[in-house]
């Protein structure tokens, strides 16, 4: 379906990316994870042929991107970070005329508009302006938008970036409603629960580099297996950060600010004595999270950074 | 104090923002400068200097002292043409307000006292105040040159109104003649001053407009109202970039050239509607005549429409948002619709300040109408004015689509 190869993009005295390259597959979701900056915005430029790549190739269903930029644009639904509708215009209005524009008419225009404003939940109030919706309403119309003219790939980038928790549940189920309908989906996030939840493979990339791909599971198991405990104090740990380094050094411990990070195998057992270690070097702590093995922890594991840094 | 501080950052910000600066100091001095120029006159004359077209048939010594006299004058350029027809041409077609012919044997007549019918004035009946300044001018250039032969009647109107009794005045022109018959002068005029010129009209009663005043009101409002329009209608392309919508357009399968072109057409379509709209109130309201004139009407008000619709996607193209449309367009509309005629005639301006304004699209817009609506022209009249409509519409709409294509994919796409 979508196919990425060596894909370099310089910035003036920035490398954006440094060499790109994936698969997507038909029928799948594909998350892109990785945290601001890491090129993930820039990489979808290329796919939907914004920007040209200084090297690489990609094609979309055997198109090249610059070559045949117009079948793909055909190929490609494109939801955007920011909304991108006619504010006077109601959502039947909306979607109607980006319908026409992809040559989508009459009865099977109208079955269209119909399905996508029942599966994101505003068919009811499809005659009122777009204008008088709440935020999450118009993100909900601004996915349907993207399905209008039925897409064999879609592309989400940050699509529930500032959305409050329901309308991010809503934003999920569509997702899933949109794979089972075949359509392929790549998806980028920086959000753990996302690409865990949703993406049947996920690339991590950092600084322009994919540094890890696989299914979330299989990363999880290959990368980082281990728990993370993260113990938060009132002082900071500058002084005491090498003594800590050393002495949880089988934890690849990292020690930031007022934090310390441990990944610990079969951690709630070892967590009582973990603790007793901490307080005979003077650290005390104001709280303790547990975090089950998960997608940060692989990022941790080959960053030595978190994903929210 | 809290006020004070509140007003410097007040301050500051305005200071820093460009447009402000544009609507308080530059667009008061700009409008300013256009009036000073076009009322101002320096306290010298109330007309700026107007070319006359002049005929002379007559070729004696007389008429040549009286070119002579009005190439003195200020306020006129004469332009000498050999033949009647070629002189009155200019007139006719509005481009001069009148002609002076000087038919044969003025010079003669002027010698005995009966120029009466030997100077013609041919003017344009749609410049009524302009015609009026200028015989006023013509007539103190002729008796400057020849005060003998117009003393008399002059000192007898003049005695006349001061009350003075009839024996007296008599007594005095008496003494009047035999002092330019001792200085070897010929007779004096028995024309009355107001009689001097015999005047009339090139366009037909019947074939001229009525209500100039109203037709230059209800055109100059509407030209500069439409230009409004436009402006704010073109500045809708940027405001779709800023909403995100222009990039979703373009991620469809549309090119810029068939976005500007969509919006190029809605625009012309409200510009015609809103020329329409206001010409049919005025019919309505103030008896603007429209039936007589309807087809040249249409014609340029549909040029002057897409000229109009082809500015304001111009002036969207070379900006970066739509705030710089909006506030570079209010300055541009209101100079050029002062330049350009929509808030008086441009013959109320000095001549280069006409010719500056023939640079803006509404002195052919105005020009046109000028002549349906004054002259009572057909389409063969104002062609042109439709013309040069036409050429501005498709060069700065087609400047536009290059300008927008090359920068959509530069800015819009990859912001």
């Amino acid at each position: 379906m979508l196919e990425i190869e060596g894909v370099k993009k310089r910035f003036q005295d920035t490398e954006a990316l440094k060499g790109v390259g994936f698969v997507l597959y038909e029928g799948e979701v594909f998350g892109l994870l990785g945290p601001n900056g890491a090129g993930k915005t820039t990489l979808i430029k290329i796919i939907t042929g914004l920007i040209p790549p200084d090297e690489g190739r990609v094609t979309v269903d055997g198109f090249d991107v610059r070559s045949h930029w117009e079948e793909v644009k055909r190929l490609l639904g494109i939801v955007p970070q920011e909304l991108s509708l006619y504010p006077g215009l109601s959502a039947e209005e909306n979607l109607s005329l980006f319908g026409k524009l992809y040559g989508v008419s009459g009865r099977e225009l109208k079955d269209r508009i119909s399905f996508l404003l029942s599966l994101v939940g505003l068919w009811e109030r499809r005659e009122e302006l777009v204008r008088n919706y709440s935020g999450g309403m118009k993100r909900r119309l601004n996915l349907a938008l993207a399905l209008i003219h039925s897409p064999n790939l879609l592309l989400l980038d940050e699509p529930t970036v500032g959305l409050d928790p329901q309308t991010r549940a809503l934003v999920y189920d569509f997702i899933l409603e949109v794979k089972e309908k075949g359509v392929s989906v790549l998806l980028t996030t920086h959000y753990i629960e996302e690409a865990e939840r949703l993406c049947d493979r996920v690339a991590i990339i950092d600084e322009g580099k994919i540094i890890a791909l696989a299914s979330p599971g299989e990363l999880i198991q290959r990368f980082a297996p281990e728990e993370l405990i993260e113990v938060e104090t009132e002082e900071e740990l500058v002084l005491l950060k090498e003594k800590l380094l050393d002495a949880f050094a089988s934890f690849s411990p990292l020690v930031v600010e007022k934090k310390v990070i441990l990944k610990v195998r079969d951690g709630r057992r070892r967590l009582p004595r973990i603790m007793a270690d901490l307080l005979s070097f003077g650290v005390s702590p104001t709280s303790i999270h547990f975090k089950e093995p998960n997608l940060e922890a692989v990022f941790l594991s080959f960053t030595g950074k978190e994903l929210r840094d | 104090m809290k006020s004070i501080i509140l007003a410097f950052n007040d301050l500051k910000l305005f200071f820093r923002d460009r447009w402000s600066f544009l609507y308080v100091a530059v667009l008061p001095i700009a409008i300013f400068t256009v009036l000073a120029l076009t009322f101002g006159g320096q306290g010298k004359s109330k007309i700026s200097e107007q070319p006359i077209p002049v005929v002379d048939l007559d070729h004696s010594p007389e008429s040549a002292k009286l070119i002579s006299a009005l190439d003195k004058a200020k306020e006129i350029e004469v332009e000498r043409f050999p033949e009647v027809e070629k002189g009155l041409a200019k007139v006719r077609k509005g481009r001069r307000v009148l002609a002076l012919v000087i038919e044969p044997g003025f010079g003669k007549a002027l010698k005995e006292g009966r120029v009466k019918g030997k100077l013609r004035v041919y003017y344009d009946p749609a410049k009524e105040m302009e015609r009026s300044l200028l015989i006023g001018v013509l007539f103190r250039a002729v008796w400057g040159a020849f005060p003998e032969e117009f003393v008399s009647p002059f000192a007898a109107s003049a005695m006349k109104e001061m009350g003075v009794p009839e024996e007296e005045r008599k007594r005095a022109l008496s003494s009047i003649e035999e002092y330019f018959k001792k200085k070897g002068g010929g007779k004096t005029s028995s024309l009355a001053a107001n009689e001097m010129f015999t005047t009339e009209p090139v366009v037909k009663k019947q074939k001229m407009g009525k209500k100039p005043g109203i037709a230059q009101a209800a055109a100059g409002t509407a030209v500069m109202m439409l230009l409004f329009s436009v402006i704010y209608g073109g500045s809708s392309i940027l405001r779709k970039k800023e909403a995100g919508i222009l990039r979703r357009l373009l991620l469809s399968p549309i090119s810029m050239g068939n976005i500007i072109l969509g919006r190029y057409l809605s625009l012309f379509v409200i510009g015609c509607v809103q020329l329409f709209t206001l010409f049919l109130y005025a019919n309505f309201a103030f008896g603007l005549p429209l039936r007589a004139h309807i087809l040249p009407l249409i014609v340029l008000s549909v040029v002057t429409a897409a000229a109009a619709t082809s500015f304001g996607i111009f002036l969207a193209s070379l900006c970066r948002s739509y705030r710089q449309v909006e506030g570079l367009g209010t300055l541009l509309v209101l100079i050029m619709s002062a330049l350009g005629g929509s808030w008086f005639p441009l013959f109320l301006m000095p001549r280069f300040m006409q010719k500056v304004g023939h640079f803006t699209f509404n002195a052919w817009a105005m020009d046109g109408y000028q002549e349906i609506f004054f002259r009572g022209g057909g389409i063969s009249d104002i062609l042109l004015e439709i013309a040069v409509l036409s050429a501005i519409a498709l060069v700065t709409v087609g400047i536009s689509v290059v300008v927008f294509s090359r920068r959509s994919f530069r800015e819009f796409l990859a912001q």
